[in-house]
């Protein structure tokens, strides 16, 4: 089966890219059919914001990549061309093509979630039997498309070490929300359904509104007990919080349901977010949804860029690394990784194991 | 087909690029709506929701934490399900294609961006910058102009002493006269033998530096043949830079003048990285600027030349590959002006395709340092072949930097442009416009920089209806090692040349004064957008100057004739030379020595 799988970081500088080429080395050894991709800009000397200077990276003869046209320009490897798609990027169409001399590539690719999962039917057809697709700053969205990913984090995003590794925690909760497969199908609004199977359909897909809340609310006041609210699009934490606050006495035995977790996270702050999940817990509900992500495994990274205030400068500065790591552990309970002093075997073999 | 537009300012302030794209939209009949600046991340999704838009454009300057934040909108958008349907432009300070990559949307629009693009961008097509705006004509400065004379008592003079001239020069000829026939013919012929026999009379007419060369192959130590490779390379540079340039347009409106660059690091491969920089940031065309020992030595080498000192060896193989590496709407000067090559140097620049060469006989003789005599009978040689390959001259009067007063300059000036007259050649005069000798004596810049220099575009405009092209560089000891200000008083002289409807100027980098070295890429940068933003400043705006510059005008004016009447009385313009009548030792002009006695009686 193929496997697609998604670096994803928290911020800037958390170590996707380390992530992203020690696991193309673990790949490379293997011999197996590797296609690479990403939903953002990576591979450039030096980072866009801060101005130090970033990892780069290096792909083999015979890699597949699916990259924007003007990243051709900017690579030092040779890239054949084997197909031209009509997917447009702020850098020119994105094309699929085969390293035919080993060197640096610069990736950006398909940017959105539907053009992600087009590449990804491309790769597949190409024979890829391992896709890996590089994250972009602190996005998630488009790694819906993945079968899982790799959260790469560090102190790039928070140096407080407890706090990321609190982060983290309630990161992983909510990619780890219960998968339902008694869906409703064709949910392409905000769906009510009650005990005795009563659907209510709303104009809404996302609750992001005040009204949107108030309508929901005025259904249980009508109706049975709520027992599912579908919703397709997306909530706001604000919204959601009141909402909350509203049906305390009423929400026990609903499930509110997601289409997948990303839709959660992308939310706001997660250690807010795991704690209305873990309030509506508390308060005989849950979350659930209906396509999961898994959190394969966490990679850290020591680095964060320091500013100088008085220079309007950045400057590398690190954590304790060791400190780091046995933080993270004791909070979660997936494997965490410091890719440059571990090296990715040990993600390949997760990787490997999870089916 | 007309879209729905919404319009987002995340950015508290600098939502003033979106107000002018609103208008650029409308008037493309599109529905815009503008946000207010104060809406949260999810009520802009719901707006994009309920407005139902095609396109979002957002307007945020890039600052810290703010690339998470533009991600997370994108996330929201993307998780909404918006991704699909709605195209999402960002633009801002800072912005870049790459950074709208990493940021997740459609496409990314930094400083400069034109408010058609935003709306090629709405629209769905592909940009395509409005070529006419940006398209470089090469102009010929002197189309407009009849050479009438206004002042019939100086044009008088004038013809008297080009009589006179032409008289003296009858039965005279020289070794650099010689030179340049023997060139036209090597270039000419096809034939190996002739060629060889040729050069071997091109060497009798040569000083033992070149005659070495052309013996035995050698060249001076600072001079040496660019290899293989770095000839490779040099192809591959241009070829790579001019994939990526574009030709920008300093003039704001009509009447603002060519802007001219001199180049000459000694290095034809430097030379053509400066001459593609001043193209890139709007230069009208580039001035071809040899070594002075060059102007000394008696004959040229051969072969594509790199130089150790200032100034680019002139050799036809280092001029073709400069002419070649030029972009063909850029104007190129080869200065022939003031040295014992002058003629063969006019008929290098004829064959290599420039478009303008330099002469003057006064300044050559007094500043440059060849003998009058010599210099005189080479540039009537080099007038004439001017002439046959078309090619308008400057006439410089760089001597005025010695000291000599501007309107003994002048006198010179003109005669040599009358001279060009009568043989059938286009003169372009070229007033220094610059704080000089003169007036730091005469204090007649004490108040300011303008009355002077206008006052001599008006005397000239008063003698002759005649192109003027003031230089080199305009605003010349102006300059100090300071790069802004070199820049400034740069951009300044500039704004004063076009208010006074010049035809072209030539400008200095910000370091070439002080740079005790190579000229670099920014500071030729600087004197270019300088002047650029002058320009911009000024428009159709005009700079009055007191009503010292009529005086001084009608006082250069006066004077000028009074110098030409003293070189007809003398009755030998060669004589009037070495006397001092143009420019005298006191003033800090020397005949010049160089090709002393070398003049040959015509058999």
């Amino acid at each position: 089966m193929v496997k697609i799988i998604g670096i994803a970081g928290t911020a800037k500088n958390t170590g996707k890219t380390t992530t992203t080429t020690a696991l193309i080395e673990e790949i490379n050894k293997r011999g197996m059919n590797i296609g690479i991709t990403s939903i953002g800009y990576d591979g450039e000397e030096i980072d866009n914001v801060t101005g130090l200077p970033k990892p780069r990276i290096r792909l083999r003869q015979g890699t597949l990549v699916a990259i924007s046209e003007k990243c051709l320009k900017t690579s030092s490897a040779e890239i054949k061309i084997i197909e031209k798609t009509n997917l447009i990027t702020p850098l020119g169409k994105i094309i699929v093509g085969k390293i035919v001399e080993d060197g640096l590539v610069v990736l950006a690719g398909p940017n959105k979630s539907r053009d992600l999962k087009t590449i990804n039917c491309i790769l597949k057809e190409k024979n890829c039997n391992f896709i890996i697709v590089d994250g972009a700053l602190n996005r998630l969205a488009p790694m819906v498309e993945t079968h899982g990913i790799i959260l790469a984090t560090g102190a790039a995003r928070n140096h407080d070490i407890n706090l990321l590794a609190r982060e983290t925690k309630a990161i992983i909760n909510i990619f780890e929300l219960n998968k339902i497969d008694k869906a409703l199908k064709d949910v392409k609004s905000i769906v009510l359904q009650t005990r005795n199977k009563g659907i209510k359909r709303l104009n809404s897909t996302s609750l992001i509104t005040k009204e949107t809340a108030s309508e929901i609310i005025n259904y249980y006041n009508q109706t049975d007990k709520v027992e599912f609210v579908y919703i397709p699009g997306i909530v706001s934490a604000e919204i959601l919080e009141e909402f909350i606050d509203k049906t305390a006495k009423i929400i026990r035995g609903t499930t509110i349901v997601l289409t997948d977790p990303i839709k959660l996270l992308v939310s706001g702050n997660p250690i807010h977010i795991n704690n209305l999940i873990e309030k509506v817990r508390t308060l005989g509900g849950d979350f659930a949804v209906t396509k999961n992500i898994p959190v394969l495994c966490v990679t850290i990274n020591p680095f964060y860029p320091a500013y100088r205030f008085n220079h309007e400068t950045y400057f590398p500065d690190y954590v304790d690394a060791d400190m780091l790591k046995r933080t993270m552990e004791k909070y979660i309970d997936i494997p965490v990784i410091n890719v440059v002093k571990e090296g990715a075997e040990k993600i390949f073999s997760i990787i490997k194991q999870g089916g | 087909m007309k879209k729905k537009v919404l319009l987002v300012p995340l950015d508290p302030v600098h939502d003033i690029g979106l107000k002018m794209i609103k208008r650029g939209l409308e008037e493309a009949g599109h529905n815009v709506i503008l946000l207010p600046p104060d809406y949260s991340l999810e009520e802009i999704i719901n707006r994009i929701i309920e407005t139902r838009v095609d396109t979002v454009l957002i307007s945020r300057t890039l600052g810290y934490g703010v690339a998470e934040l533009l991600g997370r909108f994108i996330d929201l958008a993307d998780a909404a399900g918006l991704r699909d349907k709605v195209t999402f432009g960002i633009g801002g300070m800072a912005i870049t294609p790459e950074l709208a990559a990493e940021l997740g949307f459609d496409a990314g629009f930094g400083p400069g961006t034109t408010v058609e693009e935003a709306v090629a961008f709405v629209e769905g097509r592909e940009y395509v910058p409005d070529k006419q705006r940006n398209k470089k004509i090469k102009k010929d400065m002197t189309q407009n102009y009849d050479y009438n004379y206004k002042n019939a008592r100086i044009a008088e003079l004038l013809n008297k002493i080009s009589q006179q001239i032409l008289h003296w020069g009858e039965d005279k000829t020289s070794p650099g006269i010689l030179r340049a026939h023997i060139r036209e013919r090597i270039l000419n012929s096809r034939d190996e033998k002739e060629v060889k026999e040729l050069k071997q009379e091109y060497m009798s007419f040569c000083d033992e530096a070149v005659k070495s060369f052309y013996s035995k192959g050698e060249l001076n130590s600072k001079t040496r043949s660019l290899t293989q490779r770095e000839v490779k390379a040099l192809e591959e540079y241009v070829k790579d830079v001019e994939e990526r340039m574009t030709l920008n347009i300093i003039q704001k409106t009509e009447k603002n003048p060519l802007i001219f660059i001199q180049y000459g690091t000694g290095c034809p491969f430097m030379d053509i990285a400066h001459i593609k920089l001043a193209e890139s940031w709007g230069a009208d065309g580039v001035v071809h600027f040899d070594p002075s020992w060059g102007a000394r030595t008696e004959g040229f080498y051969e072969g594509f030349l790199s130089h150790e000192e200032d100034g680019s060896v002139i050799t036809y193989e280092n001029l073709s590959k400069i002419k070649e590496c030029l972009n063909r709407n850029i104007l190129w000067q080869v200065r022939a002006h003031r040295g014992v090559n002058t003629p063969e140097t006019v008929v290098l620049a004829g064959n290599a395709g420039a478009d303008l060469t330099k002469i003057n006989i006064v300044y050559g003789s007094l500043g440059g340092g060849t003998d009058p005599a010599r210099l005189t009978i080479d540039a009537l040689e080099a007038i004439k072949i001017a002439a046959k390959y078309n090619l308008p001259f400057d006439v410089v009067t760089n001597e005025e930097l010695s000291g000599v007063p501007s309107y003994k300059a002048f006198a010179g000036m003109l005669i040599v442009a009358n001279l060009a007259l009568v043989l059938g050649a286009k003169p372009i005069l070229q007033p220094l416009f610059c704080y000089s000798p003169e007036v730091m004596i005469g204090r007649q810049m004490e108040d300011n920089y303008i009355d002077f220099n206008a006052a001599k575009i008006y005397a000239l405009r008063s003698i002759i209806n005649a192109p003027i092209w003031p230089g080199a560089p305009i605003g010349f000891l102006t300059h100090t090692e300071d790069r802004v200000q070199s820049s400034v008083t740069t951009a300044l002289h500039a704004g004063l040349a076009s208010s006074l409807k010049v035809d072209a100027i030539s400008i200095a980098s910000s370091d070439e004064a002080f740079s005790g070295g190579p000229i670099t890429g920014a500071s030729r940068i600087d004197t270019l957008r300088a002047t650029q933003e002058v320009f911009r400043f000024f428009g159709h705006a005009e700079i009055s100057p007191t009503n010292k510059a009529q005086e001084w005008a009608d006082e250069l004016v006066e004077r000028i004739e009074k110098v030409l009447v003293d070189v007809l009385n003398r009755g030998d313009f060669v004589q009037a030379l070495y006397d001092g009548i143009l420019g005298n030792r006191e003033e800090g002009a020397y005949p010049g020595r160089a090709g002393r006695n070398t003049i040959i009686r015509k058999k």
